[in-house]
């Protein structure tokens, strides 16, 4: 056993011990040089594999530590360990940060987008560590090595030679390093934070009154302005980082810009000088940081899928799709894959107005998998059940089954080849028994609402309510509405389903009550075939000239209720109506009769988004078996809805 | 009892820690996120209820002085919140006061980066400098939307493209100067303004576009030749 295993098997417990024994592998694996299991990973140091939860610490870096510092053998591998451990348990803690992060970087700060990425992981890991007294010692002590070390290898004989070779001048560029030098700036943070000198000289007297004033202003009492200094460049950038409260989550990526700029002016400045180091020389912008957090493609599908469903409950949309583009750009892998087009053909789709945007549907298809699932509550219904009858008799033999004998074919006595048994038929009879309803989803995409190319809350949750009765085994149906209507009867393709909700007319709001009732009438009369219906002014007017003036009067009068006949009295019972809109309908009385009319036999729940006014509308409009649930928030209504579903109960 | 005493012998009772409290002097940056956010929240921030240049100008609440990288910073994390509905507009506001302050706190030229914004804030609405320090900002990326509204004394430079109803409307004493291809919309007042641009195809739009009252200068290379003065 060597000597860095030997100190690993007795310092890991104790550091475990320290840190509360996280569920970590508890064997940190040693290596000459660290690499990752793609051997892409650029760390020299250390790196903690995220897909394993297990520490890996180059020996020849702790060799390297130990020999050209005064840290002991114990200390460094305690300090590097418990760097990588804060990776895990401090930050950035979640794969989605990571990938975050990255496109941040990307975005911001393309030249420098590996070292800011990777300066600020380590800042906010350390940060956490270094100001705890007893657990921050050895990460402390690891910070004052590496300066020590720094400091006297900048300007190494071998840099010199290096640097004199080209014509430079080596103490030019030593104050240019130094006087822009991240690690040195962040081990002055480091001090200050954790109280206790880490060995670095800046001005902090400069750092002190530039903080004293800043705290004086804020409190109003700043007598006499303390104005930067251009000439103490780390010391200004240190007051920077004191200004910056990194501990708030709120404004990470705000800190993360300040910080990024700070690392990128500096490095920038390095660059400028030194656009290519000479030979011989440690390349000050590329050797940077400890670069010991996993790329992108270093991680599993699954993992890259777990992190876009976390990052998608997190961003808007816009900020969703370009991460997700970052991630297929860096992976070379497909994410939300565009589905192909729910309708290929409709009845009236030619004479509708309304548009279908089925590339989105992937994008709701995951933010509605993420939002939760529904467990639906079976309700009473009139549906088709098996049933045995029987009908007729035949002589009882000894291999059949004894409930099927008929004892009084023969007195009581049973005589084999005498005594009669019954012969049983099967069919099926009406009965009413608990079901999972089929979900009618009557959804409004009027102008008013949100466009499906934004991040459409009602459209989210008609895709939660769509996929969970799709689960329970429901079929789903949806009426699309604005001024026209387009109806998808109760389906279990879910993808016409989704094809559908992800549809937009635009335009005003008129829910046509009498082309629903028809729409009922067609379906129960087997006239609509699995197509979505599109309804049309002209369609409406074709169907009324074709009927009897009696009918025509029951389906123009806005005032009777609907005439329910038996089959379609079944398809309403086996059906739930949820509606969701922002109200300002129309023809409003229209759609509250109708509603009431079929809430006698269905459960009807109106959601109505953040319309106080119409809300009060409707309440006067007396629904009677209808619930109208006002969603002041429109973020409220994954939550009101989730809620809503689960508690409901069937309508006795 | 003596099996659970067993158990608890091999426990080691672990120190408390001593934690140092992280030190932040001023929290500028986390106050003003929580005000960013509050302002974009309220619904009593509304256009027809506020006196904006007011609010700009004497902002009660926002009354952080950060520095002009700091603002390019937080302009820079507004992207988070673009999908709010009310983003555009209250940002621009929230930006023109911080630019404000600094500018009042000895501090100028302010560049803003843009190009990752799909639909960039209008920069520099309301903003009130000095005839012999005017407030200089810097725009890189195309600037879709109004730069510089109502903007006194001031110096704007976009470099990319700027469109929509146009840079300056209703300013008065500023500068613009555009390093993109320009495509206004309207011919909305500007007052006594200068409008320069180092393409000559823009021209033409310009002076169709910018009312007069207001000069118009081509940037030939090192040299600035006057197309159109105040007066024509």
């Amino acid at each position: 056993m060597n000597k860095w295993q030997k100190i690993a098997d007795e310092q890991t417990p104790k550091v475990l011990h320290e840190f509360h024994h996280p569920l970590i592998n508890e064997r940190v694996v040693l290596e000459e040089q660290v690499k990752n299991a793609s051997g892409t990973h650029p760390s020299k140091t250390a790196f903690f594999d995220f897909r394993t939860n297990t520490v890996h610490q180059s020996e020849a870096f702790l060799e390297y530590l130990v020999a050209n510092s005064d840290i002991d053998a114990e200390t460094a591998f305690r300090g590097v360990f418990k760097h990588e451990l804060g990776h895990y348990l401090k930050y950035p803690k979640e794969l989605w940060k990571i990938i975050h992060l990255r496109y941040l970087a990307k975005v911001h700060f393309e030249e420098f987008q590996e070292q800011v990425f990777a300066y600020f992981v380590d800042l906010m890991d350390n940060l956490q560590i270094v100001v705890e007294k007893r657990r921050g010692k050895d990460l402390r002590d690891l910070y004052k090595a590496l300066h020590l070390i720094r400091q006297n290898t900048l300007l190494s004989d071998e840099t010199r030679a290096g640097l004199e070779r080209q014509g430079l001048d080596a103490d030019a560029y030593k104050e240019i390093v130094e006087q822009n030098s991240v690690d040195t700036l962040l081990t002055a943070y480091y001090q200050i934070q954790g109280g206790e000198d880490l060995g670095v000289e800046l001005d902090f007297d400069h750092v002190n009154k530039r903080l004293d004033h800043f705290a004086q202003k804020k409190e109003g009492k700043a007598s006499h302005e303390v104005g930067e200094d251009p000439s103490k460049n780390l010391e200004e950038k240190l007051v920077t980082l004191m200004r910056t409260n990194f501990t708030d989550p709120r404004c990470e990526e705000l800190n993360f810009h300040i910080f990024g700029t700070i690392v990128s002016e500096l490095l920038g400045k390095i660059k400028k000088e030194y656009p290519q180091m000479p030979s011989g020389v440690p390349n000050q912008n590329a050797d940077s940081g400890w670069q010991d957090l996993p790329t992108l493609g270093d991680l599993s599908q699954e993992q890259l899928e777990e992190a876009l469903d976390e990052m998608i409950k997190r961003f808007g949309k816009r900020r969703y799709e370009e991460i997700r583009k970052f991630v297929e750009k860096e992976t070379g892998k497909e994410f939300d894959a565009a589905k192909p087009r729910g309708f290929q053909k409709g009845i009236g789709i030619e004479r509708s107005s309304i548009t279908f945007y089925d590339g989105q549907i992937s994008f709701y298809e995951r933010l509605a998998r993420v939002m939760g699932r529904l467990y639906l509550k079976p309700r009473a219904m009139i549906t088709d059940v098996h049933n045995s009858y029987p009908e007729g008799q035949k002589a009882f033999t000894v291999s059949d089954p004894l409930r099927t004998l008929n004892p009084f074919s023969t007195g009581g006595r049973v005589l084999p080849g005498i005594t009669q048994r019954h012969v049983e038929k099967h069919g099926t009879k009406t009965d009413t028994k608990d079901r999972i309803p089929n979900y009618n989803i009557i959804l409004d995409s009027s102008g008013s609402m949100t466009h499906p190319q934004h991040r459409s809350i009602p459209i989210t949750v008609s895709y939660v309510i769509a996929n969970n009765a799709w689960s329970n085994g429901a079929k789903v149906g949806v009426m699309n509405f604005s001024t026209d209507v387009a109806f998808l009867p109760p389906t279990r393709d879910l993808e016409k389903v989704y094809s559908l909700l992800t549809a937009y007319w635009g335009g005003g709001t008129v829910l046509n009550v009498s082309k629903i009732r028809e729409y009922y009438q067609r379906l129960v009369g087997g006239e609509l075939p699995n197509l979505p219906y599109f309804s049309s002014e002209q369609d409406y007017e074709q169907l009324l000239e074709r009927m009897h003036p009696a009918e025509q009067k029951l389906y123009t009068d806005k005032n009777i209720t609907l005439q329910l006949d038996k089959p379609l009295k079944q398809l309403y019972e086996s059906m739930d109506n949820v509606m969701i809109t922002d109200g300002g309908i129309f023809n409003i009385e229209e759609v509250v009769d109708y509603m009431n009319s079929v809430a006698d036999l269905t459960r009807n729940v109106i959601f109505l988004l953040n319309n106080e006014a119409e809300y009060q509308r409707w309440g006067d409009l007396h629904l009677r078996n209808t619930q109208l649930i006002h969603v002041e928030q429109i973020d409220d209504l994954y939550g009101v809805v989730l809620g809503d579903m689960k508690k409901r109960l069937v309508k006795e | 009892m003596h099996r659970f005493n067993e158990f608890l012998s091999g426990y080691e009772r672990g120190q408390l820690e001593e934690v140092r409290k992280v030190q932040t002097v001023g929290t500028d940056f986390s106050e003003l996120m929580g005000k960013y956010e509050m302002v974009l929240g309220d619904e009593r921030y509304d256009f027809s209820n506020l006196n904006l240049q007011k609010l700009v100008l004497h902002s009660p609440n926002i009354t952080e002085v950060l520095t002009p990288e700091e603002i390019n910073s937080f302009l820079q994390a507004t992207r988070d919140y673009e999908e709010h509905k009310d983003y555009l507009w209250k940002t621009d506001l929230m930006m023109s006061c911080l630019i404000q302050n600094s500018y009042h706190q000895g501090f100028n030229r302010f560049n803003f980066e843009i190009r990752n914004f799909s639909i960039p804030p209008s920069l520099g609405i309301y903003l009130v400098g000095e005839e012999k320090n005017p407030i200089d900002v810097t725009i890189l990326g195309n600037a879709v939307l109004d730069v510089g509204y109502k903007a006194n004394y001031s110096m704007f430079t976009v470099n990319g493209d700027v469109g929509g109803s146009g840079c300056g409307l209703y300013a008065r004493f500023s500068s613009f100067t555009f390093n993109g291809r320009v495509n206004f919309a309207s011919k909305l007042e500007r007052f006594h303004c200068t409008f320069k641009t180092t393409f000559w195809d823009n021209i033409a739009q310009m002076k169709e576009n910018i009312p007069p009252g207001n000069r118009i200068i081509y940037i030939n290379g090192e040299t600035e030749q006057l197309v159109r003065d105040y007066h024509e």
